[in-house]
């Protein structure tokens, strides 16, 4: 009989009653079990049991009793939230629907199963979820595994995970990383995915079809940005590729086009673009109508991530790294290799070089010239704006070079005067610097779009974006307009021209480009251009650009405890270690920075390398984005816009700066503060002059020395025009000459 | 050996008008024509008279690698004189040298700003008095810190400072990791 008993036992554990496939693993998750652990208590393989929890096998006996009675007492333990009760009453059958039930009940933005909001491997990642694009992302449990399910049934579309694209609702990027030969992949919003792929193409191929990746497009004819794959140590060495570039490859920027990698991608039908395999890989097939197929790969540890720029973000761990990106890429975009080229992507992705046109009468539409952008061919610069060695000079004699009256040269101040007397009697030197100050320079500004046009002795037209030879030696700094018909008297000597990055005085004609020539015209001089290179057709190009890089700094800084509208005193108190609140984020207000600065530098990229000759076309002249008007354009203004406010600053309150390196302007002042020496009047400061804050073109504090310092090194280095504005952070002056 | 004089031997080898000798058999006809003989040329190359006269007949065609670099380096140094000598006049006083290097360069100060020292690659084209002290000093037997404190000096001022029009600085600019240099007349 007993035998019969046991046969019927058997039968009835042989159809135990489990919990959904998603509920296993949160039950799991919940008392803080890993796979290997229930795995080896069940004596199955890890595999095994993460095929249970995916949904891909049920259970047989004699595991089958095991699992349901483990998963029984754990229910006990942690029982569903009333969401999760709903899903777990069909889950008698758990075959192809629960999936998507399961799904639909996950995105929407209800409270999140209280359980699973901190299993222990992802502690650290999701008390800070909300930076994320996504709101919807944060309350999802930590580790889902979407691999398995089944393709998203149309209906599930009626429900957008938090406004975003359904298409890309695990954000625009994942750090993938192996661990004991499970690869996972850490998206940006805390969710840590289940990648079944065994290799780099099959990788690939899993991100485009199933890892729901990417970013919209920002702007209406753009093209939406391509998933970002972050590859730790451990997936470089699970993919066979290697950890660390050899010296050779890292000349190259790439691996050896033989290796066994490329060779499995190139038998997948899979391209790479002309740069190779390298830290800032992209993997492709031609797109086919719409549809675009390509994965971009970024590899810390070939140094994809420059220390200056991320700080030490490629030694993060693979959760805090997704996080950085990911804010970074929400705010600003997808990164597409270092700063400088994703500040200039970004320029590309506003404004893209086509559009689609209206149908034609076939219905069919073209692509053609999108208004607004700079085209998809590149336009030659004037020659005064070419750099030395553009092939527009080759019939000019290398050498000498040329001078103002031959070239354009539009550049940052590096400016510094010996102090007055009564300045030595003060007792600091205080440091202020403009937030942005280059991208609130380009904010507004008119730039040319097209081709330049030579014109002799031209009217001068502030609205009109180019080049212009003019003679501006005349302007006497000493009496300036300073308001409509109000004349201020100043101490010319003491202030630097605002037409050379030096500060001197200008002897003769020279270039400027157009905003540095409507300033000689605001300051009530008039100006007789002897000749222009000027841009008829033109826009303000730069304004999304700028938008979307200031609204990015705004929110991160504001995430630091930096407010946009705090008071001067609270400001400066804020300002103060902001960078430790979060270091992380510190990461991404340098990377923004970063994209700033570099995106302008890549206008006017000179040549490297590749056998360049002076004469001949480099690569980056190929590009319709190689624009050095747009660059001056942007430091003129930066220019003009800082000397502006140092002049009101003068005219109101009789001070004079000291040094000015780019955008940072010393002054001689009674406290150590630079409330002691702007002009606050019950809060408000000086119009037009210098105001603290946190946006683009408000300033912030530099630093702080004694005057005694200043002198000091001065004197140390017999150098009395040292400039000062270069050292003021910290106080510590190197020189190289002291023979070591 | 050298970097920098090798890069200089090596810009000026770039405006042969003919091609120096390749064959093994063919520069060592051209060393024992210019050395007259073989004795000089065997002690010059650290070889045996026999062998060199082995190269000559066409006995032995494949030196051993070190051989076959010293025996191509002493046909360069002594092919086509005249255009070498007008070569390196023509860039002493008008064409200047353009470097391409990439390296530590920069200034050490201040951290963080676009004149710190770091990994650059820079191609400039350095005036002719650059390259006049460039050759004079390689022809004085110069080593190559010497040489190589010119070129720096020669990047600081064209690129760092801008032709003077960028304003001076305390400091030397730093050169020093120098992962590729390669010049060009």
């Amino acid at each position: 009989m007993s035998e019969l008993f046991e046969a019927v036992d058997a039968l009835v554990a042989s159809r135990s009653p489990l919990p959904p496939a998603e509920e296993r693993r949160r039950l799991r998750t919940a008392h803080g079990l890993t796979l290997d652990e229930v795995a080896a208590a069940l004596k199955v393989r890890r595999a095994t049991v993460s095929a249970w929890e995916a949904g891909k096998t049920e259970p047989r006996p004699p595991e089958r009793e095991a699992y349901a009675r483990l998963l029984k007492q754990l229910a006990e333990l942690y029982p569903a939230p009333s969401s999760m009760q709903e899903q777990a009453a069909p889950a008698a059958a758990p075959t192809t629907p629960t999936g998507t039930a399961a799904r639909a009940e996950e995105a929407l933005p209800a409270d999140p199963p209280p359980n699973a909001a901190a299993p222990a491997e992802n502690e650290d990642t999701q008390p800070r979820a909300p930076v994320a694009v996504a709101p919807a992302a944060a309350p999802r449990p930590a580790r889902t595994s979407r691999t398995s399910s089944p393709r998203r049934p149309g209906a599930r579309k009626a429900v957008p995970a938090g406004g975003t694209d359904a298409r890309f609702e695990n954000g625009s990027l994942a750090v993938v990383d192996a661990e004991d030969g499970q690869v996972l992949a850490y998206c940006a919003g805390g969710l840590v995915l289940d990648v079944p792929a065994k290799s780099l193409p099959s990788l690939v191929d899993w991100t485009l079809t199933e890892a729901r990746l990417g970013q919209p497009k920002l702007s209406g004819p753009g093209k939406d940005a391509d998933p970002l794959l972050v590859l730790t140590e451990a997936a470089l060495e699970r993919y066979g590729l290697p950890v660390t570039l050899t010296d050779e490859e890292r000349l190259a920027g790439r691996i050896p086009e033989g290796h066994k990698v490329i060779k499995q991608l190139v038998r997948a039908d899979w391209k790479l673009t002309k740069r190779g395999f390298g830290p800032w890989a992209r993997i492709y097939r031609p797109a086919t109508g719409s549809e675009r197929a390509c994965v971009q790969l970024c590899i810390p540890s070939w140094h994809a991530l420059d220390s200056r720029h991320w700080g030490g973000a490629a030694r993060l761990p693979q959760a805090d790294l997704a996080r950085v990106l990911g804010v970074y890429a929400s705010r600003v975009m997808t990164p597409r290799g270092s700063t400088a080229v994703t500040g200039l992507e970004l320029m590309t992705a506003l404004h893209p070089p086509t559009r689609a046109s209206e149908p034609d009468t076939n219905g069919k539409r073209h692509s053609e010239h999108n208004p607004g952008s700079l085209g998809k061919d590149p336009v030659d610069c004037a020659p005064c704006e070419a750099p030395d060695g553009h092939p527009l000079l080759a019939n000019l004699p290398r050498f000498p070079v040329r001078g103002p009256a031959e070239k354009l040269f539009e550049e940052a101040y590096d400016w510094a005067r010996p102090m007055t007397d009564a300045e030595c009697m003060r007792r600091n030197l205080v440091g202020i610097d403009v937030n942005m100050a280059f991208a609130a320079g380009a904010n507004g500004l008119v730039v040319g779009l097209g081709a330049p046009t030579q014109v002799k002795a031209p009217v001068f037209d502030p609205k009109l974006p180019g080049s212009w030879l003019v003679d501006l030696s005349h302007v006497d700094l000493s009496r300036v307009q300073v308001g409509k018909g109000k004349w201020a008297e100043l101490d010319g000597s003491l202030l630097p021209s605002p037409f050379t990055p030096t500060g001197e005085r200008p002897s003769g004609p020279a270039w400027y480009a157009t905003p540095t020539v409507a300033y000689a015209v605001e300051l009530g001089y008039e100006v007789r251009p002897l000749e222009a290179w000027v841009r008829y057709e033109n826009g303000r190009y730069l304004d999304g650009w700028y938008q979307r890089l200031r609204d990015a700094y705004l929110a991160t800084m504001a995430d630091l405890g930096v407010e946009a509208d705090l008071s001067p005193a609270d400001f400066l108190a804020a300002m103060d270690g902001y960078r430790e609140r979060d270091p992380q984020l510190a990461i991404v207000v340098s990377a923004i920075k970063a994209t700033v600065k570099g995106g302008l530098g890549k206008l006017r990229e000179r040549p490297r390398g590749e056998g360049w000759r002076p004469g001949e076309p480099w690569r980056a002249l190929s590009r319709p984005t190689w624009r050095p008007d747009i660059r001056a354009a942007v430091i003129s203004r930066t220019r003009i816009n800082l000397h502006r406010k140092i002049v009101k600053h003068a005219a109101f309150t009789g001070d004079y700066p000291v040094a000015i390196l780019s955008d940072c302007v010393v002054y001689a002042a009674d406290g150590p503060s630079p409330l002691d020496f702007l002009p606050y009047r019950g809060g408000k400061p000086l119009p037009g002059g210098f105001k603290l804050g946190v946006n683009p073109g408000l300033v912030k504090h530099e630093g702080t020395q004694s005057v005694l310092w200043g002198e000091g090194v001065r004197e140390r280095f017999e150098a009395p025009e040292l400039n000062l504005a270069r050292y003021i952070k910290d106080g510590t002056v190197t020189d190289a000459d002291n023979g070591e | 050996m050298s970097l920098f004089g090798d890069g200089l031997d090596a810009a000026v080898h770039k405006a042969f008008t003919r091609p120096a000798p390749k064959s093994a058999p063919a520069q060592m006809r051209y060393l024992v024509k210019q050395l007259k003989g073989t004795r000089a040329v065997a002690q010059m190359l650290r070889i045996s008279q026999r062998t060199v006269e082995r190269y000559v007949k066409g006995q032995i065609k494949k030196p051993r690698p070190d051989l076959a670099a010293r025996m191509e380096r002493e046909v360069k140094k002594r092919w086509q004189p005249q255009i070498r000598a007008k070569a390196r006049q023509k860039a002493a006083t008008t064409g200047g040298i353009v470097i391409d290097t990439r390296a530590r360069l920069g200034y050490t100060a201040p951290i963080g700003s676009t004149d710190q020292d770091r990994i650059r690659h820079l191609t400039v084209a350095l005036p002719p008095q650059y390259a006049a002290r460039l050759f004079e000093a390689q022809e004085a037997g110069a080593g190559d810190q010497q040489l190589q404190e010119i070129a720096a000096e020669g990047l600081k001022e064209t690129y760092f400072q801008d032709g003077g029009r960028r304003a001076g600085q305390l400091e030397e600019v730093r050169f020093t990791d120098i992962e590729h240099l390669e010049f060009d007349l």
